[in-house]
């Protein structure tokens, strides 16, 4: 579970990233009070235009970044004083996310796995639990550099997935990717949500969250301008689809 | 702890696994020394061969002034003599390599030897040979004393008329002493700039690059503290700084050893570096020096947003540590109370001084001090920036 709490978040400007925005302010607010709920077995979408404050909540709920007001708990852990547990709590998954290319699947996997703690047994076990399911044992010895888009993605999912956390994290986790590699991470968000887990994921596809998510929070400008369920968004729609709604919500907000 | 070791077990697997790193942190450093040594001693022995094998053509104007020298050069082995009459064609045979020397025998010589004066020659040569000029002025000196044992003899003197104080300067410094005071400055220079250049790379690898890489987010979520993430990265960096040093050390001495006609000075010099104390002293100095740059270099690379903008940080800052290090090679610099404390130079002049077996152990100490303190500051201004969550996800 993840409870946002009068969320916000500041950060403060050099002279270049003054004259760059053209502002005069020393500090940039990009999360304004926002507050929200994620619930387990529920997928809960994070949904707003480029540069609206998905990554900075996200981030924020990762421990990445620390809060400059507000608060957010995972599981009950507060992410500001008790980061090193909420961070052995979370899956983190991006659709940018790089991987060290001179590695191997299998050396990754292992290494990901002991910066989480996890006993040899018990990794080996699942890492051979989510290959079988991925279909990834013909390229686990194979240099990551050397793997197909698709391949790398199957990567990217084992490693997030190796110390079975109770909170998934995606940030636009389907950006960049083809038709394919973006199936299997749908999937991925499906099953998580199967086996009871807290899934958050951000993304400015209304297409993608109408299959997936349970929860909605429409993000803009670091304000939350809608936040209920699915259900709810589509009842109250007034407009044709459901991109369109979006659009109107954001544009009316302006 | 653990975490740290998974970490710096894992950056330096990749660190090996990276080219760029592995020319730049192993391959050059080990083989740049045999290779120049070798390259350089094999063309200047073939050089010096050459030269030294070959005829000396030499013109010489006015040859029948003196039948005494006449009779002389002609007596010499490899020495051709040409006769000849203008000097401008003569200089420009020289510059075209058709003579090696040209030599013009003043009017009036054969009477001013006669009268016990000076008689005069005027000796044309291109500075552009190495060994010509020391090869004919061997020849001539040969001549001159020949001339001044027979004056000698003729007045009826004693060798001593023409030297009358007999003066034999004798060194009381050991053969270490002075080398290591001339040219151990060398050495220490060596050191300090392979273990930059071979931190360099690792250190731009392992923070720029996994920045670029979109590497570091996914680190960033782990259990694991930053400080433990910086300090595994970072012994790697340092790691890495004193394996190419060392490195350098062990092709300097496989140059010296497995290369012929190396200058007797040096071969001494890296000789002496064999001793079990010299090394560990190094060591000593060399480990928070590096930790040093390690602690300088880092917060650049996290800075730095690409692996180009690392790089165009970084590489100014080695004028920055070549210019002390040049210092150390400077004759008349020494290691005092005040240079101790000046990072670069301290360790380069205390290396000299130890080499030299000249070493006082106060200023040893201060420099060690001195070093761990350089090495603390950078390090907490190191932990401090990574910290920073603006400078990590700039």
């Amino acid at each position: 579970m993840i409870k946002v709490e009068q969320l916000s978040k500041e950060f403060t400007l050099s002279r270049k990233q003054m004259t760059e925005i053209g502002t005069q302010a020393s500090s940039l607010r990009v999360l304004d009070n926002i507050s929200f709920e994620c619930l387990p077995g529920r997928i809960f979408s994070l949904l707003g235009p480029n540069g609206a404050g998905k990554t900075t909540t996200l981030r924020i709920i990762s421990t990445i970044l620390s809060p400059s007001g507000g608060s957010v708990k995972v599981c009950g852990h507060d992410t500001a004083k008790e980061g090193a547990k909420v961070r052995s709590l979370i899956g983190f998954l991006t659709g940018t996310t790089g991987l060290y290319e001179r590695l191997t699947p299998d050396e990754l996997i292992a290494y990901f796995a002991k910066l989480n703690g996890i006993d040899k047994p018990v990794y080996e076990r699942r890492r051979d639990e989510l290959y079988t399911l991925l279909g990834m044992h013909d390229f686990a010895k194979k240099r990551i550099g050397k793997l197909s888009t698709g391949m790398r993605q199957k990567v990217s999912i084992v490693r997030t997935m190796i110390h079975d956390p109770e909170v998934v994290v995606f940030d636009e986790p389907t950006a960049g990717l083809d038709m394919i590699a973006a199936k299997n991470i749908i999937e991925l968000i499906r099953d998580c949500k199967h086996r009871n887990k807290t899934v958050i994921f951000s993304s400015h596809i209304m297409g993608e969250v109408d299959l997936l998510c349970d929860d909605l929070a429409i993000i803009h400008k670091g304000r939350i301008l809608f936040n209920d369920t699915m259900e709810h968004f589509r009842k109250g729609m007034k407009s044709e689809n459901l991109t369109e709604e979006f659009i109107r919500v954001v544009t009316e907000s302006n | 702890m653990k975490n740290i070791i998974t970490i710096a077990s894992k950056e330096f697997l990749d660190t090996l696994r990276d080219k760029r790193t592995l020319i730049m942190m192993v391959i050059i450093p080990i083989l740049i020394f045999p290779l120049i040594f070798s390259l350089v001693t094999k063309l200047q022995n073939n050089v010096i061969k050459k030269e030294q094998s070959s005829a000396l053509v030499t013109g010489i104007i006015n040859l029948d002034q003196d039948n005494g020298l006449q009779q002389f050069l002609q007596g010499q082995s490899g020495l051709t003599i040409i006769p000849m009459e203008d000097r401008v064609q003569m200089e420009e045979l020289i510059r075209q390599d058709s003579l090696q020397i040209g030599m013009v025998i003043e009017e009036g010589f054969t009477e001013n030897l006669d009268s016990l004066r000076s008689a005069r020659v005027n000796v044309y040569y291109s500075e552009t040979k190495m060994t010509i000029r020391q090869r004919f002025s061997g020849i001539l000196s040969g001549y001159t004393s020949e001339v001044l044992r027979e004056r000698i003899i003729a007045q009826g003197l004693e060798e001593g008329f023409i030297e009358p104080v007999k003066t034999e300067y004798i060194n009381v410094a050991s053969d270490q002493e002075v080398i290591g005071k001339l040219a151990g400055g060398f050495l220490p220079y060596l050191f300090v700039i392979f273990c930059f250049m071979g931190a360099m790379y690792p250190a731009i690898d392992l923070f720029t690059g996994e920045k670029e890489r979109k590497t570091l987010e996914t680190l960033l979520t782990t259990p694991v503290s930053r400080f433990d993430i910086l300090v595994g990265k970072m012994a790697v960096v340092i790691s890495s700084g004193l394996l190419s040093a060392v490195l350098a050390i062990v092709g300097l001495f496989v140059a010296v050893r497995t290369t012929g006609g190396m200058p007797d000075f040096f071969a001494g010099m890296v000789s002496g570096m064999l001793s079990l104390y010299f090394v560990l002293v190094l060591l000593v100095m060399l480990l928070p020096l590096t930790i040093f740059f390690a602690g300088i270099m880092i917060p650049m690379t996290i800075y730095a947003k690409s692996y180009k903008e690392a790089q165009s940080i970084l590489s100014p800052m080695t004028f920055f540590v070549i210019f002390p290090a040049i210092i150390g090679l400077m004759p008349g610099i020494e290691l005092t109370t005040v240079t101790a404390l000046i990072p670069i130079v301290n360790i380069s002049l205390a290396t000299k001084e130890v080499l030299a077996g000249t070493i006082q152990t106060p200023l040893l100490i201060i420099t060690i001090v001195s070093l761990i303190a350089y090495a603390t500051i950078s390090v907490l201004f190191c932990v401090r920036w990574f910290g920073k969550e603006t400078h990590i996800l700039r």
